[in-house]
């Protein structure tokens, strides 16, 4: 079995493989969006994309060299475009710093130094919802992205990789992936 | 002495001398190629263009004013610390040594986590402060309390220890003579002591110059606001790694060059001493 866990559209890593014949089957196994993210007590009560830009909110973001940076760029910018004119002046106006990472922006977070930020729901792992809150982006201006997966026509464990499969796509592994912050497609298949 | 002692005395002082510069010369060439190999990875043309980008010209003149302003603050607050410590024994003397040289100890990283604590709005002595709007996290204010924070110990230790090397007798006879112990210090101590002190004040501010982890957490990193040189080059490693590689040399180049005239400067000045 073959997972591409790049967070591009399934073509960078995964469709060589494809190409290659190799993979016959392609299939989506989950999908990872961006989220807001508030410290618990929210104290300027966030509770979606227009409070992000409100005055005197304090916001810490990726830079515009990383990934998740940059759909934030994208997401900012497809909320301007649906009339909400100004409102990536706004959110920009509000942040603080731009860091490479979202290990540098959970501590901010955690001691309520900053108000909210935009990260991959699959950043914020089980023992870090103590402290943060996540919320959700309406689909139409969030950054989705497919992990895609295929089994590989020459493997020599066909019925171990099927039963993965069935493991991952059933309750349980479904479960287990939304613990982690993913959206596994089998759930809504 | 016979003519075989002789011999044998001038092989051992020639074989300490190919050793000693054998060391030498190991030790410089292990600081020099790492230094050396930044130059050989970027072409002239991208070096000046990184030069002259907006982000570099920040970036650098950021460093250089908040590196400055720390260093200066560290030796107005760290002067008195290590002259009472040099010359005055009291209790608790070692535990206030002891705290001076802590932010050494301390990884960067946590020591800007400290700060945050402290001084962020919902800290320790930060809260108080955010009640009459006051933020200090993510200025450029945070960026020196970062730099003085993680480079004072340098300064401190230096001058207690340059500051115990002054003869006590020279400091007696100017007070004999009826100056006061304020102008003893300036006219006495402080000249005496002024060419160890140096090598203190260049200390400090090369690691507030080189100063990231603290600031990182403590100031954060935006363009012209918070972003030094040390930030600038960890950026751009993700997106340009020839202007990264031009703003470290840069760095060597402007630290390398103000170490060298303070140096100068300072043996000029202590023709008096």
């Amino acid at each position: 079995m073959l997972i591409c866990t790049s967070l591009q559209t399934p073509t960078k890593q995964f469709t060589p493989v494809v190409d290659a014949g190799m993979i016959s089957d392609q299939k989506i196994l989950l999908k990872n969006k961006l989220a807001i993210a508030v410290p618990k007590a929210n104290t300027k009560q966030i509770t979606d994309l227009a409070g992000m830009a409100e005055k005197g909110v304090v916001l810490v973001i990726g830079n515009k060299d990383v990934p998740f940076g940059q759909y934030t760029r994208d997401i900012i910018n497809k909320y301007q475009n649906d009339s909400h004119a100004g409102y990536v002046d706004a959110f920009m106006a509000n942040v603080k710093s731009e860091v490479d990472a979202v290990d540098k922006i959970k501590p901010l977070l955690v001691l309520d130094e900053a108000d909210a930020s935009l990260v991959y729901k699959s950043d914020i792992s089980k023992s870090d919802k103590d402290d943060i809150t996540l919320i959700e982006i309406p689909d139409q201006y969030n950054v989705i992205a497919d992990y895609p997966y295929g089994i590989i026509d020459a493997t020599k464990n066909k019925a171990a990789v099927e039963a993965w499969e069935a493991y991952m796509t059933g309750p349980a592994g479904t479960a287990l992936l939304t613990d982690y912050g993913f959206d596994p497609v089998a759930a809504t298949a | 002495m016979s003519s075989t002692d002789t011999q044998k005395h001038s092989v051992t002082r020639i074989g300490t001398m190919v050793m000693t510069g054998g060391l030498i010369l190991l030790f410089l060439i292990f600081i020099t190629i790492p230094l050396v190999s930044l130059f050989t990875r970027v072409s002239p043309e991208d070096f000046i263009t990184a030069l002259t980008s907006p982000l570099a010209m920040d970036a650098l003149w950021l460093s250089a004013v908040t590196a400055t302003f720390s260093t200066v603050v560290v030796v107005i607050l760290g002067t008195p610390l290590a002259y009472v410590n040099a010359r005055f024994s009291y209790r608790g003397r070692n535990i206030v040594d002891t705290l001076t040289d802590l932010p050494i100890v301390l990884p960067p990283t946590v020591a800007g986590l400290a700060l945050l604590m402290a001084f962020g709005r919902n800290g320790l002595l930060g809260q108080y402060l955010n009640i009459f709007d006051i933020q200090i996290a993510f200025t450029t204010i945070a960026v020196v309390i970062a730099q003085i924070f993680v480079a004072s110990p340098f300064y401190i230790r230096q001058a207690r220890s340059s500051f115990e090397a002054v003869d006590l007798n020279f400091e007696a006879a100017s007070r004999t003579l009826g100056a006061t112990p304020l102008q003893t210090f300036f006219k006495v101590t402080l000249p005496l002591a002024a060419g160890s002190l140096l090598s203190g004040i260049i200390m400090t501010f090369a690691r507030a110059l080189g100063e990231f982890g603290a600031t990182l957490m403590f100031a954060g990193n935006f363009q012209g606001k918070t972003q030094t040189m040390p930030l600038a080059i960890y950026g751009e490693l993700q997106s340009d790694m020839a202007v990264s590689i031009a703003l470290a040399i840069l760095l060597v180049i402007f630290s390398f060059g103000i170490i060298l005239v303070v140096k100068y400067i300072g043996k000029r000045e202590s023709v008096y001493a």
